[in-house]
């Protein structure tokens, strides 16, 4: 009986030839080193121009496979009349504490500042329409009358959160995974947009979203008298912070996917550590007291203190505008916790 | 991938060290603050005690006038001279930047010099404004190498060690 050997088509070389690549710019040296022994495998004119470029790698493991790779081909005749030039990898350094991950999530940021900043505000357009239309509540009683109606705030809150947050993913999202020193992860920005990815960020980030509307409309009607202690909101609150731990990340990883095919899978190291989220929950609170205070003193300075004498719905004020300005970081932080703790199959 | 500072060497070798975030030298500062608070709560029941017990008042070897003068000189060398002192005789690690693995170093990547530290812990005061820090936070995101306002006067910057 004759033993038949599996032939490899022509387009299964050039994926799995993709897929070394795209392995060989990730920072992984698991990735790294399997990519190397597909290539190894592989052969070929391509694996040894590849293989060129990887014999000075600072991986040893990389550059010893690399070797073998060019030995093996120069047997066989192979020559390269250009010889390519190795590109220093980025340098690497292991992220020790939780405050050298805010750091991270800063130096990506401002990889792509410009873009990161553009889209952010772009998107916080109603946030900040909504703090000019508090602080002209000074000056008009139809607009201070109009922010006391229920059933005008409470819809448009909803409207808001449901359906507006899903646009800042594909847009604030992509802008701070561009900033990413992985180029796999940057091709990926590519695929965040059009209808289907709305559609996929809208389902995953659907409950959150809605606790996090019904959180923001208690604290509105406690405003309004309609409750009359903030237990309510408090418990509300709380529920959304269980929730936002676990199943808000689901949009973070969704757009770290690049197989489609793949289940989500969390690996344990960022996600799944409670103690993060509190930390990361303390961190904001002070981001907020140091914009806020920030914001009341430079009003203060400039002579604009008639305003610090407004109603309660001032502080609300404050705090959108906080929460605009700090949109990009909540943003980038939790793309960077999810890509940390995302499983690297599915990347 | 953290940014980095890039030095060259008269040899003409480049050393790239990588530089501290924000997040970090605000722990940091925090750490600090926190030692800082301990001395003076220290000094001030070191001072009430010495008020209160030996030869300060009227007819004394000191006035009490005199001792609160002193008193108010030490405490302001506790604030303002704390990081001064470590950053010259540490090497640039007050004991908050050493428990969190940074170090203050020039420009160049050498090591601070008197009137460098003394500026950039003057100009504190400049970075509070306009309050808790947020002219420092601003400076640091849109400077090169992550420096506040007393750096970029001082030609400072904050790196990450790996010890």
């Amino acid at each position: 009986m004759k033993s038949e050997m599996p032939v490899l088509s022509a387009e299964n070389i050039d994926q799995r030839f993709a897929s070394s690549l795209a392995n060989l710019e990730s920072g992984e040296p698991p990735r790294r080193r399997q990519a190397m022994a597909v290539l190894e495998k592989m052969g070929g004119l391509r694996a040894f121009q590849v293989a060129a470029a990887l014999t000075g790698d600072a991986d040893q493991v990389v550059a010893a496979a690399a070797r073998r790779i060019c030995a093996e081909s120069s047997k066989k005749g192979l020559i390269l009349r250009n010889p390519l030039q190795a590109q220093p990898l980025a340098q690497t350094v292991t992220i020790k504490s939780f405050y050298q991950l805010l750091d991270e999530v800063v130096f990506i940021i401002r990889r792509n500042l410009y873009r990161v900043v553009l889209d952010s505000f772009l998107f916080s357009i109603p946030k900040f329409a909504l703090v000019t239309v508090f602080f002209l509540c000074v000056y008009s009683k139809d607009l201070a009358d109009l922010l006391t109606q229920a059933w005008f705030v409470i819809p448009a809150v909803f409207i808001y959160e449901i359906f507006w947050r899903p646009l800042v993913w594909p847009s604030t999202g992509s802008a701070f995974m561009a900033g990413f020193p992985e180029n796999s992860l940057r091709r990926q920005t590519t695929k965040m947009s059009g209808a289907g990815f709305y559609r996929q960020a809208l389902w995953s980030g659907l409950f959150e979203s809605l606790l996090y509307a019904v959180f923001l409309s208690a604290i509105y009607a406690w405003y309004l008298n309609m409750i009359r202690s903030l237990w309510v909101a408090a418990v509300l609150f709380f529920l959304w912070f269980l929730v936002w731990v676990d199943s808000s990340r689901s949009t973070a990883g969704r757009m770290l996917v690049a197989k489609a095919s793949k289940n989500l899978l969390w690996r344990s190291g960022y996600v799944g550590d409670f103690w993060f989220s509190i930390k990361f929950g303390a961190i904001l609170l002070c981001l907020y007291i140091v914009i806020c205070s920030s914001a009341v003193s430079l009003l203060w300075m400039f002579g604009f203190d008639n305003l610090l004498d407004g109603p309660l719905l001032f502080i609300f004020g404050f705090l959108i505008a906080a929460d605009a300005l700090l949109d990009p970081f909540v943003t980038g932080y939790r793309i960077l916790q999810a890509r940390l703790s995302l499983d690297p199959g599915c990347l | 991938m953290p940014q980095e500072l890039v030095i060259h060497t008269p040899e003409n070798a480049e050393i790239r060290v990588p530089l501290a975030g924000m997040f970090s030298r605000a722990t940091a500062f925090v750490h600090d603050i926190a030692l800082q608070l301990i001395v003076l709560f220290v000094e001030h029941l070191v001072f009430i005690t010495f008020l209160s017990g030996y030869g300060v008042g009227p007819g004394r070897a000191l006035s009490s006038g005199l001792a609160t003068g002193i008193y108010l000189i030490i405490v302001f060398l506790t604030i303002f001279g704390y990081h001064t002192f470590y950053e010259l005789f540490r090497n640039g690690q007050t004991p908050g930047k050493k428990a969190h693995g940074l170090r203050v170093v020039t420009l160049t990547g050498q090591r601070i010099t008197l009137f460098s530290s003394l500026l950039r812990n003057f100009l504190r005061i400049a970075d509070f404004l306009p309050c808790l820090f947020l002219a420092g936070v601003f400076s640091t995101l849109i400077t090169d190498c992550h420096q506040r306002i007393g750096d970029l006067f001082a030609g400072t910057v904050v790196i990450r060690t790996e010890e």
